[in-house]
This record gives C-alpha cells, structure tokens and sequence, in this order.
C-alpha cells in the first residue's frame, strides 16, 4: 500500500470535555487510486483528511506514506513531507489573495526541484487568459482551479481534496471533477477526496464511509464513471 | 435591553491584551511624564511669583565701601522705601568655593528651610541646599568657615539667590564654587573676613511700573552719591538681579517641547488604533455585514468600534495624569530642583494641563479611529458580507515582470499591506524624529562650547564701569582695545550688546563696519534668530524708557557667544549721544594691571562662555538620555504592533503556505523579510529627511521659547546610530514575530478561513 493507516485515534478537549472524533482507523490505499471519503457531518473525515495531510496530529497510530511513517514526527519533518508528498485542496480555496493566478501556482512549484511547468499548467487548467489576474477578479471555479494547479505544481504523490465541490455550481462542479480525474490518470497522483456527495463515490477506485470516527464501509470499484458522466 | 455588543469589549480587551497593555502603558508614561512637568513647572512658577510677598524679597540692594551715617539710611528711606541691613561675609575655601555668608534673615529676603533646621546654638551655620549637594555636604558635617569650624544644621533656599550668581555680570552661575549661607549674629561676627555693608530695600507700593522701579533705583543711587561718605560699590535693582530673576525667566520654557513630543507620541498611537481597529473590522467583516443586514445602524457600529480606543486613551490619561500628580511631578520639579536653589513648593492644580494631556489627546485619537471608521463603514453591508473593502472595482494586479518569485512574493505583501506600511513610515519618523531629539542635544551643546572657544572677540573682554585708563605693561602680542558698549532690549526675551569699534580693529577678524549713521554689523546668531537678512532694519529699545533706536543691517559677523551688533566708534557716539573717544571696555589677550576692581563690571573670558554651556548640558543630561531610552521603546512598539498585525492579517495565507509544505522559517523569510524591507527603506528616508524636519522644528522652538541662540549642530555619528538602533529593534522584534509565525496553526486557521 502507497499509504497506510493504523489504529488511528483522535480526541479533541480534555477530561469530562474529551471527544474521541476517530476510534481506531486502519487502512491503507494504492499508489495512483482515487479514494473517496464519504460520511454525514462530524464523521471524522476532515480530520482524518487533516492527519493525512500532517496539519493535526493523531492522538495515537501510525501513518505511512510509501513506507515512511510521519506520525510523531517534527514539524521541521513534517513540513519536508508535505513538501515532497503532498497537494491540497479546499472548498474555500484558501488562495493567496495578494498573489495572482500564475504567482499561486508557483507558491507550490517553488516547493519542487521538478516543478511542473508553470506555462503548461496554466494551459491545462484553462486559466491562460486569466493569469495575471488577482484571485478576487476570478470565479469560484476558476479559483478552485487554480488551487488545484497550485496543489499539483509540486508533483506531489497524493493529492487531498476537501470537499473541492462544497462551494460550487453543479457545471463547474463537474468541471474540478474531471480536472482532478484529468491530475490522477496524466500524473498517476493518488487522489483522496472527501465530500458528502454520494454519487461522487462512482469515480472512485475505493470508497470509504466513515461514520462516527469509524470506517463503516470499504467498497473496491470494478467499474468507474467518468467525472463528466456523474450526475446527482 | 443593553446592547449585548457591549459584553465584547471586555473579551477584545482580553483576546489582544498585550496590544492594549503596550499602548495603555506607553500613553501613561508620556502624558504623565507631560501632566508631571506641567503641573511642576506651573506649581513652582506661582511659588516663586508668590515668594516675593511670602519671603518679603527686596526691590533691589547697594552695597557700600563703609557703615554709612543712620541719616543716610534716613535720606533713602524718604524716597518711599524702606532699607534692611544685609550685610555679609565672603569665606573662602582654598581654590574649592566661596561662601557668602548672611545673619539668619527675619525681615527681608528671608530663608526656607528645606531640611534640618536654622542656626539656633554656637557654632552652626545653614547653608543652600544645591550648593550643599554639590559639594556632598549633609546636615550635621562640618565645614570651615572664615577660620572658623561650622556645624551644618540644615539646608535652606535663599529667596533672593534662587540661581546661585556669585556676580551680577557673570554670564552664568555656578552652583558649585559659589554658594550663600546664613548664620546667628555671634557666629557672623566671630568669621574672620571683611564686612560687606550691603542693604536691601523694599519700596512701600509694591504696584510700581518697571519703568517706575527703574527711577526709584535711579533716586536711591543720587542719594548716596550726594552724601559722599562712602563709594557706592554696587546697586543693583530686582529687575536686573539675576540671582533672583534668571530661574523665573528660565520656567516655563520647555513647556513646548514636552507638548510636542506629547502630540507626537499621541498621533502615532493614534495611528496604530486606527490601523488595528480597521483590522478588526476586515476580521470581523462577516459578523458586521450581518449585523448591518439585520439593522444595526452605521453609527452605532462606528461607536461600539470606537469606545475601546477612546476608552483606553481615557484611562490611560486618568492614570497618568495621577502618575503626574503623584510621582512625575516630582521627578520633574527635580529638573529645576537640581538647577536652582527654589524655596518649598506647593502642588497646585493645573486645569490647563488636565486639558493638554488628557482632552487633547483622547480627542486626536477618537478623531483619527472614528474618520478610519467613517470611511471603512461607507461600505454597503453587502461588501462586509463578501469581505470586500474596496471601494472601488478591483483594479488589475500590478505587473512585476520576470524577477525572483520570492522578491514578488514580498512585492505583493508590501502592496496588500501598504496602509499599515504607510503608518509604520510615520510612526518609524516620528519615532527617529525623537530619537534625533534626544540625541543631538548633547552634541550641540558640545558644538556651541567649542565654537564660542573659536568666536571669542578677545581672550579676555573688559566690561568697566568708566572710562578707566590702563597701567603702563609689556604686551607680548597685541595691544589692547577700547570699545565702547551698550545693551539695548531686542524684547522681554532678548538683550543685544551695541559695539562701537575701532575701524581697523585688530580683534574682530574681517569686520568690515559701514560708514553711514545707524548702519550696523550684526551678529550672526542674531539675525539666526530673528530670521534676519542684510538690508532689514532692525528696532532695538533702552531698558526701562521708551527711547527707540533703528539700525540698518549692512553685513554679519560670525559670532556665536551673546547676541551683538557693531558700528564704528563715532557712529557709535553719535548714536547715543557719547563724547568724542567715549569708551568704556577692553578687549585684550592678557590680564590688564592697573585697574581697581571696583571699576571692572566683568570680565569675559572662556571659562564664563562655556559656564552656560557646562549648566545647560549638567541641568539637561537626564532628560537627554529619558528621551533615548523612550525613543527606543516607541521605536520597537511601532514596529512591533504594525510588523504583528501584517502577520495577524495573513495568518490564513501563512497557514496555507505551511500546509503546502513551506517552513516557518521559509514564511518567516517571506512575510517578516516584506516588513523588515520596508523599515530599512523607511529608515533610509527618515534619515534623510528627519535631519531638516528637526531643524525647523528645532528653530521654531528656539525661537518662540528660548532666550538667546544655541547654533543647530547635527554630529555626523547621530543618524547613522538612530539607523543602527532602528535596524536593531527590528531584529529583535522579527526574531518575536517568527515565533508567532511559527505559532500559527494550520488546522486552526483553515477552520476560520471562509
């Protein structure tokens, strides 16, 4: 497995407030699979989305990413795995907003010796025309767009996707759906996305339902839809 | 109902505790160090006005070779005055300090006791207190006396020596080799020294015109004269008594400069609540939008946004205004405690000073954070709601061209934050503007020192009381110089000496005097002062009599000891109406023989130039070195509460770019570097342009408040160092920031994100 996890724990608070939000996750998923993470509100899925990602630190469990563990790390070291392993996306986008179009993807192509080509990136993602332009002068899809060019600017191994839909239209919806299918076959990047939409689990290799902190469901795909035939 | 926005503002308090703690602190050290000096200075201003009633100080006193005849003391007396016997004693102490030494007073000029108690037993003496302490005398050593052993029994202020002047021509006391002492009658008899026969007197209406005064004076003189039995060997009014007028005149005067940088400090705090309650509003842009959505009026917005700074700024002058009256006042009156002999004084309350430090202030501030209010809340509250602040379309963002990613990086930072860095300019100016305040006074003093050295007219500059001739001696270079001198009155402020010279004259290099009748060569500290330039005519008038004279300005002469202007000697005699050959100085570079010192008004030498500068430099060091350490602490507030609220503002985009894998080192380098760019670059300019902004403001200062002319002198170290110490604080305060940087919880942050 390109990640594994074991007997993932996580509490937040502490004495009569604790509140154990994961109780005891454990798997693991392949290099170049798109994995998707399902479950109501207050599942745990964010939080062990934030765990993968090394930004929360699990109370007790292991996490390995192509064989090396991060749990219990540094931050120094911490900070040396994202760089090298990881790309993030969220439904808030969260972009520089002082930065333009171009200069946001290269906050995560500096990241990289091998960056991909800024250029090439602008291209595929359709934000040519718009690349000098301020994150405030775009819409919410090309926004998202461009977090997504900055998460893959880096090549990183694993793509973690935050509800990428959350804030957006049915159309463009689709549209980062096929742009994140689009990242995971040209680059063979692992996705993980997190959503509450259902149908969004036919696009996926393997599914995962979490329900109060708990893996309820693994479901291995035969058959995947494409992200532009996805329908909800 | 209350309005429940209310209940946040002591949580605000709270959640920025250290911002308010800072600001909270540094308004109370400055308006209470402000309120202090006031209420001091106002206190022991009405002190001294009333010590003249309260101590009964005399209208002026003569002295005589000899005990006159009582009818001569009669004669006097039918002028309407009564006359005191004052005699005194002057001791010596080897080379060390003199003494004068007076029989306890119970009518005239009489003693406060400012510790221990007043010669009561044989064998005690009390002396002034500042004369004590710079000597290192206490209460119960013993001092000789005119040969006679002393016990101290208390300090006292002599209400007619509140500057210690050994003489009345001496440019400038010194309060360590000269001092006054009071004794029992039995003590005073038993010191082995020559009687002086001084007597004061007190004119029966005390609501006499200067003017007035001045012919009371000029009676008293022609009584003596007339009675011939003994030479007057001095008579000197109160006006012109410098032992009793040089500390009145003296107060007040930095009265401006403590109000300037009052308003300085004030602006710059005002700016910094203006610049973090505008961040608080982007912050909490969502809330307010909703708020606005659901009703809440603009200007009770703008209120509830205002209070907390208001209300800060109040309690802040409450505190230091009681600070002020409790302890600054203390530190403050020290000031003039530790440059004249002042009797007791009483804390007075100072309204003008509640309204200064505490009206004016508060008002600045509201003004300022209200007008960033008012501005921000002409947004609609849609615009609060997307979280858009601009007014405006959103304009293209600016083209930086192929250069480094992280230069633009930074670019961009500097761009999205430059209101902040804008305000951060101003404070960082404002700031090194008082820290040029406070370090190149010190200096200047130093430069003033040696250039009256440089502008010396002669080595020694006689000052007599007539014509006197010199004895027959050898001069070993050149001769000296007959001049004749008389001092008109510029204004209340300022004297001016008037110089008839000797055409030629071998000892004012390149004085070029003009021919024609009132034109004139003025000094150039003068026209300095005056703004004067070649050409103007310039009204000077005779003490006490509205005689007026008008000079034409011909040309200036480097001079930078007291304010002069000279003429040749018949111009001279013409102008005021002397005979041919009048004169009544020497300029000279040896010590003249030959003449009585009885007829010698001063001596001018060196020494008594630098006298001024070593009593301005001794009475001012501790406010020098004050103003550094407060320079310092504003410096790195500045910065610091601005450099902070640039990482509080992008702690969403720090938090990103950390979850991308940057370091906090990595976005240390980016945003701490942004601002560490800009306060070098402000640094830069404020070096360059803070150098003319003090020297007006320095001119303008001197001019409106000081008596005489200190040149403006900037020492060449002085803003390298302020850039030195600017740089520095930063370090120190990047080094804060990266750990607050460092802080920033990605999770956390993304959570709030929107």
């Amino acid at each position: 497995m390109y990640l594994e996890m074991k007997d993932i724990f996580k509490s937040f608070g502490e004495k009569e407030n604790r509140q154990e939000v994961l109780h005891g996750i454990t798997c693991g998923i392949r290099e170049g699979d798109i994995c998707v993470m399902l479950g109501p509100s207050g599942s745990g899925k964010s939080t062990l989305l934030n765990i993968i990602g090394g930004i929360e630190e699990a109370t007790s469990g292991t996490i390995k990413i192509d064989g090396k563990e991060i749990t219990g790390k540094s931050e120094k070291i911490l900070s040396k795995y994202r760089r090298e392993y990881l790309g993030y996306v969220f439904q808030s986008y969260n972009l520089i907003p002082n930065l333009t179009a171009k200069e946001n993807i290269e906050v995560g192509a500096y990241l990289s010796k091998d960056p991909l080509p800024v250029s090439e990136l602008l291209n595929v993602l359709g934000l040519w025309e718009h690349k000098d332009k301020l994150p405030s002068q775009l819409s919410g899809g090309q926004q998202q767009r461009i977090a997504i060019g900055r998460a893959i600017a880096k090549r990183p191994g694993i793509l973690l996707c935050d509800e990428p839909t959350g804030a957006l239209d049915y159309k463009t919806s689709k549209e980062i759906l096929k742009l994140i299918e689009d990242v995971n076959e040209k680059y063979g990047t692992t996705v993980i996305l997190v959503t509450h939409n259902e149908a969004l689990r036919k696009m996926a290799d393997v599914v995962l339902v979490l329900k109060d902190g708990r893996i309820v469901d693994r479901e291995e795909s035969r058959s995947k839809t494409r992200a532009e035939e996805l329908e909800w | 109902m209350r309005n429940p926005l209310n209940k946040r503002f002591f949580r605000e308090l709270k959640s920025d505790i250290g911002k308010y703690i800072a600001l909270f602190l540094f308004l109370v050290i400055m308006i209470g160090a402000v309120s202090g000096f006031l209420v001091a200075d106002n206190s022991l201003k009405k002190t001294y006005d009333e010590s003249f009633d309260r101590y009964n100080v005399e209208d002026g006193h003569f002295i005589l070779a000899g005990k006159p005849e009582k009818s001569l003391i009669e004669d006097i007396e039918k002028k309407d005055v009564k006359v005191y016997k004052s005699f005194y004693k002057m001791a010596r102490s080897g080379s060390d300090y003199k003494l004068k030494v007076f029989v306890t007073r119970k009518a005239v000029n009489r003693q406060d006791v400012l510790k221990g108690k007043l010669p009561a037993k044989h064998g005690e003496i009390a002396i002034d207190r500042l004369f004590a302490i710079n000597n290192k005398m206490d209460v119960g050593d013993k001092i000789k006396v005119g040969g006679r052993t002393l016990r101290i029994s208390g300090y006292v202020a002599l209400s007619d020596y509140s500057a210690l002047f050994e003489n009345n021509s001496d440019i400038m006391f010194d309060a360590a080799r000269f001092g006054v002492g009071v004794a029992s009658q039995y003590e005073f008899d038993k010191i082995d020294e020559a009687v002086n026969y001084q007597y004061a007197w007190t004119n029966n209406r005390k609501d006499l015109s200067d003017k007035e005064r001045k012919k009371k004076c000029d009676a008293i003189t022609k009584v003596i004269i007339r009675d011939r039995t003994n030479a007057l060997e001095e008579i000197i009014q109160r006006l012109d008594n410098q032992a009793i007028t040089f500390t009145g005149n003296d107060m007040g005067g930095d009265k401006g400069m403590f109000l300037i940088l009052l308003y300085m400090v004030i602006v710059i705090i005002a700016f910094v609540f203006g610049v973090t309650t505008r961040s608080t509003l982007e912050a909490e842009a969502g809330a307010i939008g909703t708020l606005r959505a659901s009703g809440y009026s603009k200007a009770s917005l703008i209120l509830h946004y205002t209070t907390l700074p208001f209300a800060v700024t109040l309690a802040a002058a409450a505190v230091g205004n009681a600070f002020g009256y409790w302890k600054f006042k203390e530190v403050m009156a020290a000031l003039y405690y530790n440059s004249y002999s002042l009797t007791t004084y009483e804390t007075l309350w100072n309204e003008e000073a509640f309204v200064l430090t505490t009206i004016i202030p508060a008002i600045i501030i509201v003004v300022v954070v209200m007008c960033v209010m008012m501005w921000t809340f002409r947004l609609s509250p849609i615009k609060f709601l997307r979280h858009d602040f601009r007014l405006r379309k959103a304009k293209r963002a600016v083209k930086l061209g192929n250069i480094p990613f992280f230069t633009r990086f930074r670019i961009r930072i500097i761009l999205q934050n430059k209101v902040t860095y804008i305000v951060m300019f101003i404070g960082i100016f404002l700031a090194s503007l008082l820290l040029l305040f406070g370090l190149f006074l010190r200096p200047l003093i130093d430069n003033y020192s040696e250039s009256v050295d440089k502008s010396l007219m002669a080595k020694y500059q006689y000052v007599l009381k007539g014509q006197v001739p010199v004895a027959k001696q050898k001069f070993h270079l050149r001769k000296p110089e007959k001049y004749a001198l008389e001092v008109l009155q510029i204004n209340e402020k300022d004297d001016v000496s008037v110089y008839g010279i000797k055409k030629n004259t071998a000892y004012l290099k390149n004085l070029k005097l003009a021919d024609e009748k009132n034109q004139v060569i003025a000094t150039s500290n003068y026209m300095e002062k005056y703004n004067l330039k070649i050409g103007d005519s310039i009204e000077v008038k005779k003490k006490y009599s509205d005689k007026k004279y008008r000079f034409k300005i011909k040309g200036m002469y480097k001079y930078t000891g007291g304010f002069g202007i000279f003429m040749s000697s018949s111009n001279f005699e013409k102008t005021f109406d002397k005979e041919k050959g009048y004169f009544n100085g020497y300029f000279s570079d040896s010590r003249l023989k030959g003449i009585k010192k009885e007829l010698i008004a001063t001596i001018l030498t060196k020494e008594d130039l630098n006298k001024v500068s070593r009593q301005l430099a001794d009475s001012m060091s501790g406010a020098f070195n004050t103003i550094k350490v407060f320079s310092v602490i504003l410096y790195m507030l500045v910065i610091y509460m601005l450099a902070k609220l640039i990482v509080e503002k992008n702690a969403g985009a720090i938090s990103m770019i950390k979850i991308l894998g940057y370091t906090s080192s990595e976005a240390g380098k980016l945003y701490n570097r942004a601002t560490g760019f800009v306060v070098i670059l402000s640094l830069v300019i404020c070096g360059v342009i803070v150098q003319p902004a003090l020297k007006n403001i320095y001119k303008a200062m001197v001019r409106q408040e000081m008596r005489g002319w200190l040149d403006y002198y900037m020492a060449p170290w002085i803003i390298p160092e302020i850039m030195g110490i600017g740089i520095l604080s930063y370090f120190v305060i990047q080094s804060i920031l990266l750990m607050k940087i460092k802080k920033i919880s990605m999770a956390e942050v993304l959570k709030t994100m929107e």
